[in-house]
């Protein structure tokens, strides 16, 4: 049995010119293409000069049934030496073992207006995922402003962030590139019928289709401190999606299978392998939760809550009290936020007003991320008022570097702010009530070092 | 300047009209115009269909027959005139040709 190579497919739909070329040389490395999808597929042969032609079939979509008019027009391309290697959409990728084979498209105007045609409903696809990556680039940035520890601390939301942007670019330039190539090639051929390669930027690509969205990745593994089950888990849910939906595909298609039943099978089949992969992740999971001891994104305590409210009171905080907390992690920064609070149906049936806590504690990885923290986390907690400095805080083994305080409201109940300055994270505090000193040192002390 | 569609015709175009004369199918016409002109204007398979797609559109083919995945087409009056424009059109060339080179050759 021959072997078998993937190559990860960084093209622009149109340019086939740059395709064809690539074909070619693979097959002379004896490796034949055979397949295509986010993947080129090839199989081992002896190597020798294949010629490729690729051209564009208006009209054909992924999931559509083989028509008989394509099916006329591939047995012209046979006639003319031309084999079906691969397809997708609406391109067709051909190959000819003859020495000097006649051309797949003989009439420049002809070709450009075709291969216009059929890229139309790609070039609408690629403007809205470069729309939909400059929006999140664009939300990321505005996120960065109002919340900029939160978001620089949000791995996968940076993760996110790098690929939209990755796309964002990636889609510019196809678009941009397609644009010149369309207006220069019509005049050409209108011209003197000459027909104009077609072209991409291959830095772009590369940089864009693969080294920027590799290096996220990494970052984000690295912010987990781990590869992880769930990566695991998602990479292998989407390779047995693509393989088995690419054949599925092809294979329905082929038989000339209605659009509407090869996508519902497929979209089935993917559901299944998700729902699948999903339930091992889940059943892990629950298994692992039975720890003593949290630790999370670089944080580690012991109770339920590093700090809650009976720390700080004598009293004892049972019904209606909630305790939800969240923890997020990168490279850069990390942060845990908490609350402690009676939920207001129940102060609603009692009638008195509980206590209230509520914290984010950043901790700052990266030290030249210290001042953009504690101003980042001044201005998404700012307060009625300004904030004023505080010096009154000292807590055990603690060094508290900057103190602020002000004031918020919280159902028409006012609650104090605090944001502390220590030496390598920088907590942001809301009370119910004016801590003493014997509780602004238990603060301190509980989430000073955690 | 963009030339107005089909107002003059490409070689390409000239010869599948000239094959379609009689009746006959897309992979015959590659051959004919193969051996027609000795080799020297080869239709490609992706050209040859777009342009059957366009005359028929346009009414200068008409498809006669469909055997499986064989289409065969003949020409209409529309297509027909189209061609002998295209003939005169060389014509005249050629006799430009004549009257200014050819008549001080001979």
């Amino acid at each position: 049995m021959s072997r078998r190579k993937l190559q990860l497919a960084l093209y622009y739909f149109y340019d086939h010119t740059t395709l064809e070329k690539h074909f070619e040389k693979m097959a002379e490395k004896g490796w034949e293409l055979d397949g295509m999808g986010s993947f080129w597929h090839y199989r081992e042969t002896r190597p020798r000069k294949i010629h490729y032609g690729i051209t564009y079939f208006p009209g054909v979509g992924a999931y559509t049934p083989l028509s008989g008019s394509e099916a006329t027009f591939e047995e012209f391309c046979m006639e003319a030496g031309w084999e079906l290697a691969a397809e997708l959409r609406t391109m067709k990728i051909f190959k000819n073992e003859r020495e000097n084979p006649e051309p797949l498209e003989s009439q420049a105007d002809i070709q450009v207006e075709n291969l216009h045609r059929a890229c139309r409903k790609d070039q609408i696809f690629t403007l809205a995922a470069g729309v939909v990556g400059w929006l999140t680039v664009l939300w990321f940035l505005i996120s960065l402003y109002f919340n900029g520890a939160g978001v620089l601390s949000d791995a996968k939301g940076i993760l996110v962030a790098v690929l939209m942007l990755s796309v964002g670019i990636y889609t510019a330039d196809d678009l941009i590139t397609y644009r010149r190539w369309y207006h220069r090639a019509k005049a050409n051929a209108e011209r003197d019928l000459s027909f104009t390669p077609t072209w991409s930027h291959r830095p772009v690509q590369i940089l864009t289709g693969a080294v920027v969205p590799f290096g996220a990745f990494l970052f984000h593994v690295l912010s987990a401190g781990s590869f992880g089950l769930y990566w695991i888990l998602v990479f292998t849910g989407c390779f047995l999606v693509y393989f088995i939906q690419d054949r599925i595909r092809s294979y329905l298609r082929r038989r000339g299978r209605a659009a509407g039943m090869n996508l519902g099978v497929n979209f089935l089949m993917a559901f299944l392998i998700f729902l699948f992969v999903y339930g091992i992740y889940g059943a892990v999971q629950m298994k692992g939760n039975d720890a003593a001891v949290y630790a999370e994104d670089g944080f580690h305590w012991e109770r339920y809550l590093p700090l809650a409210l009976e720390q700080l009171t004598d009293k004892v905080y049972r019904d209606g009290y909630m305790k939800p907390y969240h923890t997020q992690g990168s490279l850069l920064l990390a942060q845990l936020s908490a609350e402690h609070f009676q939920s207001d149906e129940f102060s609603g049936e009692t009638g008195e007003e509980g206590d209230y806590l509520q914290y984010v504690l950043t901790k700052v990885k990266a030290a030249a991320l210290y001042d953009f923290t504690w101003n980042a986390m001044r201005r998404t907690y700012k307060g009625e008022e300004a904030w004023e400095k505080e010096t009154d805080w000292e807590g055990a083994g603690t060094e508290v570097q900057c103190v602020c305080e002000t004031w918020a409201e919280r159902d028409g109940k006012k609650i104090y702010r605090y944001l502390i300055g220590m030496e390598d994270r920088v907590l942001k505090i809301d009370l119910s009530f004016q801590p003493d000193a014997e509780q602004k040192k238990v603060i301190l002390e509980k989430l000073g070092d955690i | 300047m963009a030339r107005a569609k089909f107002q003059t015709l490409t070689e390409q175009m000239f010869y599948i009209l000239l094959c379609l004369q009689e009746e006959c199918c897309g992979m015959d016409i590659m051959m004919k115009v193969r051996q027609m002109t000795r080799e020297r204007v080869h239709v490609g398979p992706g050209t040859l269909y777009n342009l059957l797609e366009q005359f028929s559109d346009a009414g200068m083919i008409r498809e006669t027959k469909v055997e499986g995945r064989r289409k065969s087409y003949i020409l209409t009056e529309t297509g027909r005139e189209a061609l002998r424009a295209e003939y005169e059109r060389l014509c005249g060339q050629a006799e430009d040709y004549r009257n200014y080179v050819g008549g001080e050759e001979g």
